[in-house]
C-alpha cells in the first residue's frame, strides 16, 4: 500500500489539507511490472553482492556502498527498457553515485567517511587505508579492475575517459598500493 | 609488476548488506492513472477556451460596491490602478489551473497564463512551470517568487522566481529540496521589503507516516505540524542560506515585516494547535503573539507594520484575525471564509485586503467590510491570491549601492526595467563569453565576437555545491530573460555531467546583484600563465577550496596569501576534466571572478574576470 500523490495545487489549500492523498492498493501498485522486477532481480543475484564490496572498497564506508548500490538497482528498475547495457549500467551507476555522495561529503564535513567502527578480517583494514590514499581516480580503476574484474572500456566509460589513460591510471595505481601495502607490513 | 594487486581480492571475505528489499522499497510502482473521463476532458478544454474567448468581460455582478472611477493607465502603464493588481491562482486538483490578473478597482480579470492541461492552444502558457502555488511579488513589482515544481520532479517543491508576465520560472539556487530528503520541500516565500532576500519555509527532511506508512503527505507544507520545516532566509539571486528560526516542532509561513527587521511566522505545538511567533531577522529568540489554543495560520504584516493579520479556526469557524504587532488582544476582521481560506494578502498602500474563499475572491477593507466579489472561479477552485504593487519607475544611478571599502561598482548607467536580453550558448563543453554564439538586447543584436562588446561576466560563484538549480531554456540552448532593475550581468554557462547517471549539457545563466562586484584595482588577472599548479580535488573540503586559491596565486600576479577563493562551483565535462568558478576575496571584499581548470594532470586559471561588465554599459 503507498500513498499516490494528488496534483499539488488542490493540496496547498490551508484546511483543506489532510484529506487529499488516495490510498492505492498493493495489487494496483504491482500489477503490469513482473518482468522487468524480475529481471532486475536476477542481475541483482548475480551481480549486486561483487558491486556492494567494489563500491566498498572504492568508497570505504558501508553506508555509501548501501546507498549506491541501491539507487543504482532502484534507478535501473525504474527506467525500464531505456536501458540496453543494464550489467555495465549499473555498475557504471553505482560508482558515479558513490563518487558524488563521497564528494558531498567532503565537501559538507570536510572529512573522508571512512569506515572505522566496522570490523573486518585482516588485512582489510590496510587494504581500505592504502586505498583510501589514491586520487579517486586511481583508486576506481584499480577496484574495478582488479578486484571486479569489469572490463576496460567499461571503467573507461565509468570514468569518461580514453581505454589508454585507464591502462595509465591502473598502472599508477598498482605501483602506489604495492608500495603502501608493503610498507604497513 | 603490473600484475593484479591481489590483496584486493581479500574484499570477497565481506559480507554485502542484502538490499534487495531497499531496492524495491525505494522503487515505485507504476502510477495508477485517475480515471478519465473522455466527455469531461473535452467539457473542460470548451469551458477553458470559452473563458479566455471572454477574458476581461466576465461577471463581477456583486462588485457595485466598487466605484470605476479613477481607473486609467497605472504607472506602469498596463491600465491598471495605482494599488496595483491581484494575481489569483484558480483550479488546481486534476483540471487545469489558471492565473488572473485582476483590477481590484474594476473588479476586471485578465487571463495571464495556464498550467498548458486547458489546452496547448489557449493564449498565455510561457511555462507550465509558472504555474505554481504562494505567489509573492518583490516590493518594486518586477518578480515574483513562488513555490513549485516541474512535473518530472514531484513531491520537491523548490521556490522559483520568474517575471511578471509568468515567463522564465528561475529556481533560486540553494532552495532545490530534490535532493535533501523525503518529503523535503521549500515553500511559503516571503521578500525582504529591499527584494534582496526571501524568507522561506525548509524542510530538509519531512518524513512523516501516515497510516502506518512512510511516504509523502501532498502538499503536507500547509500543515507545519505534519511537515516539519524551519525558516530561512536566503539572497534572492540564490546562494548565502541561513537559518532563523529553531522551533522545538516547526516554523513555516514567514511574513517579513515592512521595516525589514523582523519576520512573523507560525509555530506549532500539537497537529491543531499553532501560534504566531516573531523573529529576528537574523535570528534569535522569538516572541509569540497568540497563545497557541487554536489553528492560526498565514500571518502577514499590515503594510503600516503595527498589526498582524492571521487566519484562524479559533472561533470554531475560519476567520481572519488581527493582532498589534508588538502584542496585544486579538480581534476578528472577517468571518467571511467557508469552507477553506486558501491566502489573502494585502493591497501595498494598507487599503485593502484581497481574500479567496475557496470560491471566489472577494475585496475587503480593511476595518473587513466587503467591497466587492469576484466569481473568477466558474467551477474551479479559487486558490493563492498576491497583491501586485504598481511597477516601480526603472533604476537611476543613484540606487546602486557603493561597495563597503568605497569602490565603485565598474559601472554605473542604470539597465533599463524594460531590457530583455537573450542569449544563446553553444551545447558541449563549458565555457562563457566566448560560448555565446547569439545575443540580443531589446532585439538588437550583440556582437559577441568584439572583446569591446562581449559584456557578458564569466560566471558568479555562490556558496553553493552545483549549477543544478540554475534555469534551463526549454530548449537547453536559448535563453532570454527580462532584466529588472538592479539586475545586471547575464552569463551564459554551459553545464554538463552534474546528473550522476549521464551528462546532460543544458545551457544556463544568471543574474546577479551590481553591489555583488566591482574591482580591487591593482590585480592584474589578464595574462594568467598556462603552468600547472596544485590539484584539483581533495577529500579535504576546506583544502579544496586552498587548492584552488594556491593555483590562483601561482598564476596571478596580484594574489595575495590572504586572499580567499570563496564559494567554488564546479562543471565536470566528464569525470577527469573539471571547471571550477568561483570569487577571489580580500578582506570579505570580492576582487575578482576566477576559472580554473583541471585537465587530469593539473591546474590552470583558463581565465580572471578583474572588469565586471554590465550588459548595456
Amino acid at each position: 500500500m503507498r500513498l499516490r500523490r494528488h496534483r499539488p495545487r488542490r493540496a496547498l489549500s490551508a484546511f483543506a489539507r489532510i484529506r487529499s492523498y488516495t490510498v492505492v492498493g498493493e495489487d494496483a501498485v504491482l500489477t503490469g511490472v513482473p518482468t522487468r522486477r524480475s529481471l532486475v532481480e536476477e542481475l541483482y543475484l548475480q551481480q549486486g553482492d561483487t558491486l556492494w564490496r567494489a563500491i566498498f572498497a572504492f568508497a570505504g564506508e558501508r553506508g555509501v556502498a548501501d546507498d549506491a548500490v541501491a539507487e543504482a538497482f532502484a534507478q535501473f528498475l525504474r527506467r525500464g527498457d531505456a536501458i540496453r547495457n543494464p550489467n555495465a549500467w549499473v555498475w557504471t551507476a553505482a560508482f558515479r553515485i558513490a563518487a558524488e555522495e563521497l564528494r558531498k561529503r567532503s565537501r559538507a564535513t570536510g572529512a573522508s567517511p571512512r569506515d572505522t567502527t566496522y570490523e573486518m578480517p585482516d588485512p582489510l583494514p590496510e587494504v581500505l587505508a592504502a586505498l583510501a590514499t589514491l586520487p579517486t581516480v586511481q583508486r576506481t580503476v584499480v577496484v574495478m579492475h582488479d578486484y571486479a574484474d569489469r572490463p576496460s572500456s567499461e571503467i573507461a566509460q565509468t570514468l569518461g575517459i580514453a581505454r589508454s589513460t585507464v591502462r595509465v591510471h591502473l598502472s599508477t595505481a598498482r605501483r602506489k598500493l604495492r608500495a603502501l601495502l608493503e610498507e604497513s607490513r | 609488476m603490473n600484475q593484479p594487486v591481489k590483496q584486493l581480492r581479500h574484499f570477497d571475505d565481506l559480507d554485502a548488506t542484502p538490499l534487495w528489499s531497499t531496492i524495491e522499497a525505494r522503487t515505485p510502482g507504476p502510477e495508477v492513472p485517475p480515471p478519465v473521463n473522455p466527455i469531461r476532458r473535452v467539457l473542460v478544454v470548451v469551458a477553458a477556451l470559452a473563458i479566455f474567448a471572454v477574458a476581461g468581460a466576465f461577471a463581477w455582478s456583486a462588485f457595485d460596491g466598487r466605484s470605476p472611477a479613477g481607473v486609467g493607465p497605472g504607472p506602469d502603464g498596463s491600465g491598471l490602478p495605482s494599488n496595483g493588481s491581484i494575481w489569483v491562482r484558480v483550479g488546481g486538483g486534476d483540471g487545469p489551473s489558471f492565473v488572473y490578473q485582476v483590477n481590484p478597482t474594476t473588479g476586471v480579470a485578465t487571463p495571464l497564463f495556464n498550467d498548458g492541461q486547458a489546452g496547448s492552444d489557449l493564449p498565455g502558457t510561457p511555462d507550465p512551470a509558472a504555474v505554481g502555488s504562494q505567489y509573492e511579488w518583490s516590493p518594486d513589482g518586477s518578480r515574483v517568487v513562488f513555490s513549485g515544481w516541474s512535473e518530472d520532479k514531484p513531491y520537491h517543491p523548490v521556490l522559483y522566481t520568474m517575471d511578471p508576465n509568468g515567463s522564465q520560472p528561475t529556481p533560486v539556487r540553494g532552495s532545490d529540496s530534490r535532493s535533501w530528503g523525503v518529503g523535503a520541500f521549500s515553500a511559503y516565500p516571503s521578500w525582504s521589503p529591499d527584494g534582496m532576500r526571501i524568507a522561506y519555509a525548509r524542510a530538509e527532511n519531512s518524513d512523516v507516516i501516515v497510516n502506518g506508512q512512510r511516504g509523502y503527505i501532498p502538499g503536507c507544507e500547509t500543515s507545519p505540524f505534519l511537515c516539519r520545516s524551519q525558516i530561512h532566509v536566503i539572497d534572492a539571486i540564490g546562494g548565502n542560506d541561513k537559518q532563523v528560526t529553531h522551533e522545538l516542532i516547526s516554523a513555516s509561513m514567514p511574513d517579513w515585516s515592512p521595516d525589514g527587521r523582523s519576520i512573523v511566522f507560525v509555530s506549532s505545538i500539537s497537529e491543531k494547535t499553532t501560534r504566531i511567533g516573531v523573529v529576528g531577522a537574523d535570528g534569535g529568540s522569538p516572541t509569540f503573539l497568540t497563545n497557541g489554543s487554536s489553528e492560526d495560520l498565514l500571518p502577514r504584516w499590515s503594510p503600516d507594520g503595527l498589526a498582524i493579520t492571521f487566519l484562524s479556526d479559533r472561533s470554531g469557524k475560519l476567520g481572519l484575525y488581527s493582532v498589534p504587532s508588538d502584542g496585544g488582544p486579538v480581534t476578528l476582521i472577517s468571518d467571511v471564509g467557508g469552507t477553506a481560506l486558501p491566502s489573502y494578502a494585502w493591497s501595498p498602500d494598507g487599503t485593502e485586503i484581497a481574500v479567496s474563499d475557496g470560491e471566489a475572491l472577494l475585496i475587503l477593507a480593511a476595518d473587513g467590510t466587503v467591497l466587492g466579489r469576484v466569481d473568477i472561479a466558474h467551477g474551479y477552485d479559487v486558490g493563492d491570491v498576491a497583491w501586485r504593487p504598481a511597477s516601480s519607475s526603472e533604476a537611476t544611478a543613484s540606487q546602486i549601492t557603493p561597495s563597503p571599502s568605497g569602490v565603485s561598482p565598474t559601472t554605473s548607467t542604470p539597465q533599463a526595467a524594460s531590457a530583455v536580453l537573450s542569449i544563446a550558448c553553444q551545447t558541449g563543453g563549458a565555457g562563457i563569453a566566448d560560448q555565446v554564439v547569439e545575443a540580443q538586447q531589446d532585439g538588437v543584436h550583440i556582437d559577441v565576437s568584439n572583446p569591446s562588446d562581449a559584456r557578458f561576466l564569466e560566471f558568479h560563484a555562490v556558496d553553493d555545491d552545483s549549477g543544478s538549480a540554475f534555469s534551463n531554456s526549454a530548449d537547453g540552448r536559448s535563453i532570454s530573460h527580462a532584466l529588472s532593475p538592479g539586475e545586471w550581468v547575464v552569463g551564459c554557462i554551459q553545464h554538463a555531467s552534474q546528473s550522476t547517471y549521464g551528462d546532460v549539457p543544458t545551457a544556463e545563466f544568471q543574474v546577479v546583484d551590481p553591489r555583488s562586484f566591482w574591482v580591487e584595482p591593482g590585480l592584474d588577472c589578464t595574462s594568467p600563465t598556462s603552468e600547472r599548479t596544485g590539484d584539483h580535488y581533495s577529500v579535504d573540503g576546506a583544502k579544496n577550496e586552498e587548492n584552488l586559491r594556491a593555483t590562483a596565486e601561482a598564476q596571478l600576479s596580484g594574489v595575495q596569501d590572504t586572499d580567499v577563493f570563496q564559494g567554488a562551483g564546479y562543471v565536470g565535462t566528464d569525470w577527469i576534466q573539471w571547471q571550477y568558478w568561483g570569487i577571489l576575496v580580500r578582506d570579505g571584499q570580492r576582487i575578482a571572478a576566477v576559472k580554473l581548470n583541471y585537465d587530469g594532470a593539473g591546474m590552470t586559471v583558463e581565465s580572471c574576470v578583474p572588469d565586471v561588465h554590465r550588459l548595456g554599459a
